[in-house]
């Protein structure tokens, strides 16, 4: 579902934040990607996603290349940033028309879908009202419900579950289950590494633009925790 | 308590003025823009001191130096509460900010003082670029005594509190209103368009006339200005003390000032956090009932959406439409008031009107197209744009569907209202049509060209995008100049060549805006920026 062959990118000041970057993200993958701040891991994703050119490599959602054919590989799959800046000036209702329009979702498809997240992630009553008068957990659901729309083959998500409540949390990692078991592919960043023990079947470990270690969480961890693995991997990239 | 509201007021003033970026930035860029800002406001406020010296030097022509001090003291009143009503608001009752310094070890009074210090410091500012000229032209042309320096000292520091306190209650209630209203950008919008248009019509409201000269208007200023005074009874009591050394007066302006700005700073400290709070509360019923939704076309939801955008903002809204409602005001005045009176106002080269006509109004559509911020303007969320599956000239199209949605029905009230007017026949009705409707294309999408290129999504402030960014800047002067320089080029040619010239132009302007859109089709959105 997601390709990613020697990506390279460098930003303008000369900082190269991701380099030669390999991996494959498969259908009915949760795929945790795993690196301390600033190891390139949003880097990565916004590549990813269509927002970041980049000077070397390559990126095929779905076999599409995300430079040549940009709608395309937008349009079967979904992003959502750490921050989940909103336009404050719709209402929630108006902004999953939006993307709903965006994205050619059919009239009740949305109804259905933003009926069905809105009232278990409990913000139905307040779709009315401008995103401006939202919390940061309530725009979090409300972007979330917007990436659902679509029913979208990959979802790329940055760091999901900051500013989340418990309950949503529970939620928003039920959701990335049944995802996966329709097909889709998920690929996403998080720094809570017991999130990404229990929930990947696969992860990857970056650090300063490179990737250290990959594979199958249970092939990987063994008989340990993805922490102690993890303070490996980078303690053992730093003393080389 | 001194020592923290001293710390507390230092940081606010150079967050406020923006020092400290300018000073620690280590982008280029930042601080280029902040140095060119600064040209700028030393422009407007030379232009400001001109003004106002040179309209104080015209009651010295006629003989009524003494109302300088009256007329300084309402212009004093007027810009404080001018530039402190949209200002004072957030910065006195911001809660977000009052909830990060109310966690260190200072009182709420510290608090609350310190804001009213960097309001009131900033008026004085404003009170002593107001009544400097004034006294320098007092100075140089009525030689007046020492009391007249040391009372106009005073009034610098003392003017600026009963203004600056009205201000910050009418700067409540708006910021206030506008965390409530879902529509509240209306309220502001027409609010400033009235005083915007209030002042240029003004100018044809005096009566005019073969008869009538500049000291005739000089004097009808100081009557006015006179008028004014009884009704805003400080400004009379200060000039009472300047002119006449009324020490009663100015007593009663100094205590009344004092007791008024006291009484209400006062009030506000001893219920602060809680106008805070009833300020900063949002509109939100919270009773949305879940019903069918309506699939629409992907243009037409791009479009909605910069539509909603636009009008989100009023300083965006006031900023893009005050040149084209200008030329609607203008086509009114020429077709009600008559093109003689408009004359008198805007002087034409004579037998040159009817071909200065369409290039005017073609110039004033041209100066703030919404486009040159259309991009900017989305700031943070740019993320959404940029990963829609549309693409780019959609997402360019909608914004200039925006503009043209501005634009055009002000183009076709104005044409129609310049033809009923002067009655164009032949070619010059062609260019009455076609040159303005030109140029409202080619400047939308100039605008597109200036902001892809120029593009600014790390800002604070809408007003930093929308008045203070290159793109608007560029833009503004570039619209300028396609107006100005056919406005030059057009005296050169014989008269009856003259719509030919205007046709001509027209059909180079299309030109340039096809070849302008097809340049914008190549570029994909993560290219900007």
């Amino acid at each position: 579902m997601l390709e990613i062959r020697n990506l390279s990118k460098t930003y303008s000041g000369g900082k190269k934040a991701v380099s030669s970057l390999t991996l494959k993200v498969e259908a009915g993958d949760i795929y945790g990607f795993i690196g301390h701040n600033g190891a390139g891991k949003t880097t990565t994703l916004k590549c990813v996603a269509g927002i970041l050119d980049f000077e070397e490599g390559e990126i095929l959602i779905d076999g599409h290349s995300i430079v040549k054919e940009p709608i395309l590989c937008k349009s079967i799959m979904a992003y959502i940033p750490d921050n989940p800046d909103i336009y404050e000036y719709l209402t929630g209702i108006q902004y999953l028309n939006f993307i709903g329009d965006i994205y050619g979702v059919s009239a009740q498809q949305r109804t259905d879908t933003i009926k069905k997240y809105a009232d278990i992630f409990e913000i139905t009553n307040a779709l009315g009202d401008l995103i401006s008068s939202y919390s940061h957990g309530m725009r979090q659901k409300l972007v979330l419900i917007s990436a659902l729309l679509h029913r979208p083959r990959l979802l790329i998500l940055d760091e999901p579950f900051v500013g989340l409540d418990p309950k949503a949390a529970v939620i928003l990692k039920e959701t990335m289950r049944e995802l996966c078991r329709e097909g889709s592919a998920i690929f996403f960043s998080t720094h809570v590494l017991d999130v990404a023990e229990k929930l990947c079947n696969k992860v990857a470990i970056i650090k300063n633009g490179e990737l250290v270690t990959f594979g199958n969480t249970e092939e990987l961890i063994r008989d340990k925790s993805l922490e102690s693995l993890f303070m490996e991997v980078v303690t053992h990239v730093e003393t080389d | 308590m001194w020592r923290q509201i001293k710390l507390l007021s230092s940081v606010q003033l150079l967050n406020v003025f923006g020092i400290n970026e300018a000073r620690y930035s280590r982008d280029v860029k930042k601080k280029r823009r902040l140095i060119l800002m600064a040209g700028l406001y030393a422009f407007v406020i030379l232009l400001m001191g001109f003004y106002i010296g040179g309209l104080a030097y015209g009651f010295v022509a006629i003989g009524a130096g003494n109302i300088i001090p009256l007329y300084l003291a309402l212009v004093n009143t007027m810009v404080i509460l001018f530039f402190t009503i949209y200002w004072a608001g957030p910065v006195v009752f911001n809660l977000k900010t009052y909830d990060n310094t109310i966690v260190l070890p200072v009182s709420p009074t510290a608090i609350v003082i310190s804001r009213l210090l960097t309001v009131y410091l900033f008026n004085t500012g404003l009170s002593l670029l107001v009544l400097v000229p004034g006294v320098i032209v007092s100075g140089i042309y009525l030689k007046p005594g020492l009391v007249f320096y040391l009372t106009m000292v005073l009034g610098a520091f003392i003017l600026p509190l009963i203004p600056m306190t009205i201000a910050m209650i009418l700067g409540a209630l708006i910021y206030g209103l506008s965390s409530r209203m879902k529509h509240k950008n209306v309220a502001i919008i027409l609010f400033s368009f009235i005083v915007v248009f209030a002042f240029f019509l003004l100018p044809f409201l005096i009566p005019q006339g073969e008869g009538v000269t500049e000291q005739d208007i000089i004097k009808m200023i100081s009557g006015a200005i006179t008028q004014a005074g009884s009704m805003y009874p400080p400004a009379l009591w200060f000039a009472q003390g300047v002119v006449e050394a009324n020490w009663g007066s100015l007593l009663i302006f100094v205590g009344g000032s004092l007791i008024f700005f006291g009484v209400i700073a006062l009030l506000i400290g001893w219920k602060f956090k809680a106008i805070c709070t009833a300020l900063g509360s949002h509109a939100a019923k919270r009773n949305y009932v879940m019903e069918t939704q309506i699939r629409r076309s992907v243009l037409g939801a791009l479009y909605r959406r910069e539509l909603r955008r636009y009008f989100a903002s009023s300083i965006y809204v006031i900023n893009t439409s005050i040149g084209y409602l200008l030329s609607v005001l203008m086509a009114g005045g020429i077709t009600f008031i008559g093109m003689e009176v408009i004359l008198n106002e805007v002087p034409l080269p004579p037998g040159m009107e009817l071909s200065f006509i369409p290039l005017i109004m073609a110039m004033l559509g041209a100066i703030s197209p919404t486009t040159a911020n259309a991009i900017s303007i989305e700031g943070k969320h740019w993320w959404i744009t940029q990963t829609l599956p549309v693409e780019a000239e959609s997402v360019y199209l909608s914004k200039l569907l925006v503009n043209l949605t501005i634009a055009l029905p002000c183009y076709a009230l104005s044409t129609i209202l310049l033809i009923i007017g002067l009655k164009p026949t032949g070619l010059q009705l062609l260019c009455f049509i076609f040159l303005p409707l030109v140029y409202h294309f080619f400047t939308a999408v100039l605008g597109l060209v200036i902001n892809i290129k120029m593009p600014m999504f790390h800002w604070e402030s809408e007003t930093t995008v929308v008045k203070q960014s290159k793109s608007t800047i560029f833009t503004m002067l570039l619209g300028f100049a396609s107006g100005i320089i056919p406005i030059l080029a057009i005296q050169k040619v014989p008269v009856q060549w003259h719509s030919l010239f205007l046709l001509g132009l027209t059909a180079v302007v299309a030109l340039l805006t096809v070849i302008l859109y097809q340049w914008t089709r190549r570029i994909r959105l993560n290219q900007i920026g």
